[in-house]
C-alpha cells in the first residue's frame, strides 16, 4: 500500500496528509520554522473526529536558526487510514515534513511546487540538492569518524584478547577433565566489533563464555559455574583479581576492562549448534548460541547496501560543477557504526538517571539493527549512506513481533539462532521496559535525523557533544577530519571553492582556485 | 604590466563568478557588493559586504549572523575590528592583493576560508588557518 504525506497552506493553517501504511504505528517528523522569535502554538487535528488522535512527543528540539522539531507519533488500530492532520499555527514561514523512507517522494513534492515559482528556482533547487547531497556524505564521515573516537583501540582489544587467551589456557591445563575441553570466546559487542568505551569510568566490558562442552543439560548450574571458580582462585593472580558475580565470574583489570566469564554447556535440543548458560535464579539452563549469533550478525553486516545516483545523475546533467565521488563507504561496516550510534545515544540517555534500569539492552538494538539493515539493504534502495542509515533506524520497531496472548500484549524479539530464547523476555513482565524502548528509539531517531537540519561546524560539536556525550578530544580529532585536508590542499595550492559546495580539496571545473593568502589582524587573547 | 582593476570591473567580475552570486551597485568610484556565502556544505550561510574604492584594499564586512554572539566571550580571530566584523584576509605588506588583482579571485575565496577556519575555531578553540598578527606594539590601540 502506497503511502507518504504532503503538505500545503491554507490561510495560515498547514495541511499535513499523512497516508499510513497497515503496520501498526507511524511517526513522522516536522520541522517548522517559526517567524521572528515568538513561541510557537502547534495544534494537531485530526480531520474526522472518529479518527484516534496522532500523538506528539513532548520534547521539542530547539535547534539552531530557530527550528522546531515535532515528532509526532500515529497509533493504528484501523488496517489503513488516510490522515489529514490541521497543524495550526499563526509565526510559521513554512514547514518541512520529512520521513526517510519517502525523501525521494517528497523531493518530487518540492520539485514541482518550486518549477511553478519561477525558473529561477529551478536552478536554486539543483544547488540545493548538490549541497544537500554533500552534507548527507560529510554527515556520514563525522559520524563515522566519532564512533572512531569512542571505540575501543586496536591495542586495547589485542590486550584484552591476550589477557582471555591466557585464562583460557589456565583452565584448560586443569586437572578437571571437564576444564581440559573447556573453549574460551568472546561473545556479545567484542566480538560483534560494537563496542563503544563506557561514558563514565574507563573500563570496557569483555563478555566471553567458557564453553565445556562435555558437561551434561543434567548438570547442577552452581556446581558448574564453581568448577570455573576454584580453577580461576587457583591462579594467585586470577585470585584477587576475581569477582563472584550472578551468573558469570569477574576478572577485573583496573582502569582497563573486565573480562565476565559465563559458563556455557551444549544444548542437545538445539539443530543450530547451540549451547545453555545459567538462568539469572541459577536454577537451570536456558538456550543462547553466542557463535551461531556472531555468524548471522557477520552475514549481515558484509550485505552491501547499493545507493541508486538518481539524484547525482540529475544534478549532473544540470550543473557539471561536481566532483566524481565514489560511493561512500565507513572504516567499518555500516551496519557495525549504525549500532555504536544507537547504542551511544542510549547510553548518554540513560547514565545516571533515575530510570537507568530501563536502558534498551545491546543485544535488542543489535538484532533490531540486523533485521533493519538487511530488509534496507537487499528491499529497498537509497540514494545515499545517510538516508540508508536513517532507514534503518526507522525500520528497526518493525520487527519487534507484538502478540495478543489472551487480552495481554506479549513482545517477542527472537534470537533467531536458536529455539526458546527471546530478548524482550523481560520487557512482558516490565511493560516500562517497553515504553523505554519506544522512547529512546524516537529519540535517536531524531537526533540523526536533526543532523541534517545543522549548520556550522561548531553546531555539530554541540549536538555530539550534548546528545552524544563527546569529548572535547573527540570533537577536536571528528572536526579535524574536515578542516585537515583542507590546510595541506591549502599548502599544496589545490584548494578551490565550488558553488553550493563551498571549500573542495579537488579542484573542478567552474570552482574558483584559492591563491595563497597569509590571514592578518589583531592578536587572539 | 597590468592595469589596475577599476571599482566597476571588479563589479562585473563579482557579478559572473559562480561563488559570490549576490547584487551591488558602483556609486560615485565606491564599489558595494553584497552576497551568501557557505563556506562548506555543513557550513551556515553568512552575509557578506564587500565594499572598494580604486587605491583602497577591499573591505570585507560579515552582516549576518553576528560573529561576536556566536563567539560567545572569546576574542574574534584575524579581525580588523569587531563592530562591525570586518576580516583581514591578507597581509598588507606583501602582494597577496594588489590594485590589478581581481577581488572574485582572491577576497572572495579567502572570506570562504577565512569561514572555514572560524567554523573550526568556534567549535575547537583552535584556528587552523595560520597568519600573522600585527606586533603586540602596534596592536595596541
Amino acid at each position: 500500500m502506497p503511502h507518504g504525506h504532503r503538505t500545503s497552506q491554507v490561510n495560515n493553517q498547514w495541511l499535513l496528509q499523512v497516508h499510513l501504511p497497515a503496520d501498526g504505528g507511524y511517526q513522522t517528523t516536522a520541522y517548522v520554522f517559526p517567524q521572528g522569535s515568538q513561541n510557537v502554538k502547534l495544534t494537531l487535528m485530526a480531520s474526522l473526529p472518529s479518527l484516534p488522535a496522532p500523538i506528539v512527543s513532548d520534547h521539542e528540539v530547539f535547534l539552531s536558526q530557530n527550528v522546531v522539531v515535532l515528532q509526532i507519533y500515529f497509533c493504528l488500530t484501523l488496517p489503513f487510514v488516510a490522515y489529514v492532520i490541521t497543524l495550526l499555527t499563526q509565526t510559521t514561514s513554512h514547514i518541512r515534513i520529512t520521513s526517510p523512507s519517502l525523501t525521494c517522494r517528497l523531493s518530487e513534492v518540492s520539485l514541482s511546487r518550486v518549477a511553478t515559482q519561477g525558473k529561477d528556482y529551478m536552478h536554486r533547487d539543483t544547488q540545493l540538492m548538490l549541497q544537500t547531497t554533500r552534507k548527507k556524505r560529510v554527515v556520514v564521515e563525522l559520524l563515522d569518524k566519532l564512533c572512531q573516537q569512542i571505540e575501543i583501540t586496536d591495542s586495547q582489544y589485542q590486550t584484552a584478547k591476550s589477557k582471555y587467551e591466557a585464562i583460557g589456557a589456565w583452565l584448560t591445563s586443569s586437572i578437571s577433565p571437564y576444564l581440559q575441553k573447556a573453549q574460551i570466546y568472546p561473545q556479545g559487542s567484542i566480538a560483534l566489533g560494537t563496542t563503544n568505551k563506557p561514558i563514565a569510568g574507563s573500563e570496557f566490558d569483555v563478555d566471553l563464555v567458557c564453553h565445556l562442552p562435555t558437561i551434561l543439560i543434567q548438570s547442577d548450574v552452581n556446581a558448574v559455574k564453581s568448577i570455573i571458580g576454584d580453577r580461576l582462585k587457583e591462579h594467585a593472580t586470577y585470585k584477587k583479581m576475581l569477582e563472584e558475580k550472578q551468573r558469570c565470574w569477574r576478572i577485573n583489570y583496573a582502569n582497563e576492562f573486565h573480562l565476565d566469564i559465563t559458563p556455557s554447556i551444549l544444548n542437545p535440543g538445539c539443530y543450530q549448534g547451540g549451547e545453555l548458560v545459567p538462568d539469572k535464579s541459577l536454577m537451570s539452563w536456558k538456550p543462547t548460541n553466542p557463535k551461531g549469533y556472531i555468524s548471522m550478525f557477520e552475514r549481515y553486516a558484509a550485505i552491501t547496501p547499493s545507493f541508486d545516483s538518481a539524484i547525482s545523475l540529475m544534478t549532473k546533467a544540470a550543473c557539471d560543477s561536481i566532483e566524481p565521488l565514489p560511493k561512500q563507504t565507513t572504516s567499518k561496516p555500516i551496519l557495525k557504526r549504525i549500532i555504536q550510534i544507537l547504542k551511544r545515544h542510549r547510553d548518554h540517555k540513560f547514565i545516571g538517571k533515575w530510570n537507568a534500569d530501563l536502558a534498551p539492552i545491546s543485544i535488542i538494538i543489535t538484532t533490531l539493527a540486523g533485521w533493519a539493515y538487511w530488509k534496507c539493504a537487499t528491499q529497498q534502495t537509497h540514494s545515499n549512506a545517510y538516508d540508508f542509515m536513517i532507514a534503518v533506524i526507522q525500520e528497526m520497531p518493525k520487527f519487534i513481533r507484538i502478540e495478543n496472548r489472551s487480552g495481554l500484549i506479549h513482545f517477542i524479539i527472537e534470537n533467531e539462532t536458536t529455539k526458546g530464547e527471546n530478548f524482550a523476555d523481560k520487557w512482558n513482565s516490565n511493560p516500562q521496559l517497553a515504553t523505554a524502548f519506544y522512547e529512546w528509539h524516537s529519540e535517536a531517531l531524531i537526533f540523526t535525523q536533526s543532523l541534517m537540519m545543522l549548520e556550522g561546524a561548531d553546531s555539530f560539536s554541540y549536538s555530539f557533544t550534548k546528545h552524544f556525550g563527546a569529548k572535547k578530544d573527540d570533537i577536536r580529532q571528528v572536526l579535524a577530519e574536515l578542516t585537515d585536508p583542507v590546510t595541506l590542499a591549502r599548502a599544496e595550492g589545490r584548494l578551490a571553492i565550488a558553488p553550493a559546495l563551498g571549500v573542495i580539496v579537488t579542484p573542478i571545473s567552474k570552482a574558483v582556485s584559492v591563491p595563497k593568502n597569509t590571514f592578518f589582524g589583531r592578536p587572539n587573547e | 604590466m597590468n592595469k589596475t582593476i577599476s571599482p566597476e570591473q571588479q563589479w562585473i567580475r563579482l557579478k559572473s563568478s559562480p561563488i559570490s552570486r549576490g547584487n551591488g551597485s558602483v556609486r560615485h568610484g565606491v564599489l558595494n557588493w553584497e552576497f551568501d556565502l557557505r563556506p562548506s556544505a555543513i557550513g551556515r550561510t553568512y552575509r557578506i559586504r564587500i565594499t572598494y574604492k580604486n587605491w583602497d584594499f577591499p573591505n570585507v564586512i560579515v552582516l549576518s549572523p553576528d560573529l561576536n554572539q556566536l563567539a560567545g566571550n572569546r576574542f574574534l580571530p584575524h579581525v580588523y575590528s569587531t563592530k562591525p566584523v570586518r576580516l583581514c584576509l591578507h597581509y598588507p605588506e606583501s602582494d597577496e592583493w594588489t590594485f590589478e588583482k581581481s577581488i572574485a579571485e582572491t577576497i572572495v575565496p579567502w572570506s570562504y576560508l577565512w569561514l572555514t577556519y572560524f567554523e573550526h575555531w568556534l567549535a575547537t578553540d583552535e584556528w587552523l588557518g595560520g597568519g600573522k598578527h600585527p606586533r603586540r606594539d602596534n596592536a595596541e590601540e
